[in-house]
């Protein structure tokens, strides 16, 4: 079989498998939500499924925050994650951002996913709290390498040690309790160019583009 | 009474950070089930259905039905009949003149080619392209796959990202649809599929509805007749056993097909 028809076959396998899985959340959505109707589920699905897909932020550039329309709506949830119990459930990466660096959290033993929604804790991204502050100062850092860097700054503070490089982090028995956010979920995170994961712990967030980011000029 | 006011306010904080609930972790490969879990996990932890449902002013939608169309059939024949490569053509060019898509893709991380995607999609000219696309019949899939295909064979992503973001590609086509107040095919000719399981729901709710006021009707009605008051007198008894005689032939009758 050529190239082009093996990918046509393939075409139109993942055609149907996209469309059976929406199917499925819609009606997954319907059994606990009974008077709404399926489009109107299928409208919000897309709406959730365009802020994970990272594309959230990019429909602001289109509509103003605030706006009412289908978009504007979900732009201003994409943009405003973290001031509603809403936006928190739908904020990619939330957790990491917002427990790490807290003594609890990504990296403090009690695990990334204890943190509860409150919109006290709101501010502290945006203050440069925690990892927030971090992230905002690390614009040219790709995830992983920002992960184990933000890791050794927690771990070893005053430490002159040298820093390896990626997750590949020399095993050390201070390590063990530090808690993964995949460790539980099966997903391989060494593995940036095979997968592609959604959702609120998803590190794609705040990647930014592999191999192209700058480096320092020597010389 | 500031006192008072501090207590109230610590109380009230106290309720409040116990009425919070835990978030799950939603981390998924699939975008569908990603979204599902969120949209779930909001109503679990009390987000209203008119917050996360409401769309607004309920306008009628677009019809994006996919008609047949003879001419556009004869343009689809003339089309494939184009001419094919000759098998192993590819085989004999010069190793040096690469198509795009032999080469490494311009985009090896899924991510930066779906950032990529997201900004050609939305681009005024071609956005307005797939809505009128949308308007007329083209599903929602085959768009995506196209836009997909396209870049593929421009050399921009290579063939695994494709297929993994056929599925994000697919959800900002049918975001487009939304925005347009469409309603539009995701896969195929399938207009239809997911409001008619709520017709089919709305009939059974109604039938339903129909025998519980027509069984409250016979049971009120029952209640209500009391036998004992009942006058035997006031119809003849002649009349009575005149009927117990014919009653089975006349019921015969009623039940009678009659001649065909």
């Amino acid at each position: 079989m050529g190239l082009f028809k093996s990918i046509k076959k393939a075409f139109k396998k993942v055609g149907k498998a996209i469309k059976k899985v929406v199917k499925k959340g819609v009606k997954g959505i319907k059994k606990v939500v009974k008077k709404v109707s399926s489009s109107k589920i299928l409208r919000t699905l897309i709406g959730a499924g365009m802020i994970f897909a990272g594309v959230g932020g990019l429909a602001t550039r289109f509509v103003g925050t605030g706006s009412t329309s289908f978009f504007g709506k979900w732009a201003t949830a994409a943009t405003n994650f973290t001031s509603s119990p809403l936006g928190a459930i739908f904020r990619p990466a939330y957790n990491f951002a917002e427990g790490a660096g807290q003594g609890q959290g990504f990296f403090g033993g009690k695990g990334p996913f204890g943190t509860t929604v409150s919109p006290s804790k709101v501010a502290k991204v945006q203050k440069g709290k925690g990892i927030g502050g971090f992230l905002k100062g690390a614009t040219s850092t790709t995830a992983t390498g920002l992960i184990s860097g933000y890791a050794q700054n927690e771990l070893f503070p005053d430490d002159s040690q040298s820093n390896p490089a990626g997750l590949s982090v020399e095993p050390d028995e201070r390590l063990a309790p530090v808690e993964f956010a995949y460790q539980n979920l099966g997903i391989n995170p060494n593995d940036a160019y095979n997968n592609l994961t959604y959702g609120r712990e998803d590190m794609g967030y705040v990647s930014q583009p592999l191999f192209t980011q700058e480096t320092l000029q020597v010389g | 009474m500031e006192e008072e006011r501090q207590e109230e306010q610590g109380l009230e904080k106290e309720v409040t950070k116990e009425n919070q609930k835990e978030l799950k972790p939603i981390l998924s490969t699939s975008l569908t089930d990603a979204s599902t879990q969120a949209i779930l996990q909001a109503l679990e932890n009390g987000t209203s259905e008119q917050e996360l449902f409401n769309d607004g002013e309920a306008r009628e939608k677009i019809r994006g039905e996919n008609k047949f169309n003879q001419e556009s059939l004869d343009e689809l024949v003339n089309l494939s009949n184009q001419g094919k490569p000759i098998a192993g053509q590819s085989l004999v060019n010069s190793s040096e003149s690469k198509y795009p898509w032999e080469n490494p893709p311009t985009f090896a991380n899924p991510r930066e080619a779906l950032d990529d995607i997201t900004t050609t999609i939305l681009e005024p000219e071609v956005a307005k392209n797939i809505v009128q696309g949308l308007s007329k019949g083209a599903s929602a899939i085959d768009l995506s796959m196209g836009i997909l295909y396209s870049k593929f064979l421009q050399g921009d992503i290579s063939l695994d990202n494709l297929l993994l973001l056929a599925e994000p590609a697919t959800y900002i086509i049918m975001s487009l649809g939304e925005e347009a107040n469409i309603k539009y095919n995701i896969e195929g000719n399938d207009l239809d599929e997911l409001d008619g399981d709520d017709l089919k729901e709305n009939f059974q709710n109604k039938l339903n509805e129909f025998n519980t006021a027509v069984g409250n009707i016979k049971s009120v009605t029952k209640q209500k007749i009391n036998t004992e008051n009942i006058d035997e007198k006031i119809i003849p008894s002649s009349i009575l056993e005149r009927v117990k005689e014919t009653g089975s032939e006349i019921k015969q009758n009623l039940l009678d097909k009659g001649e065909v």
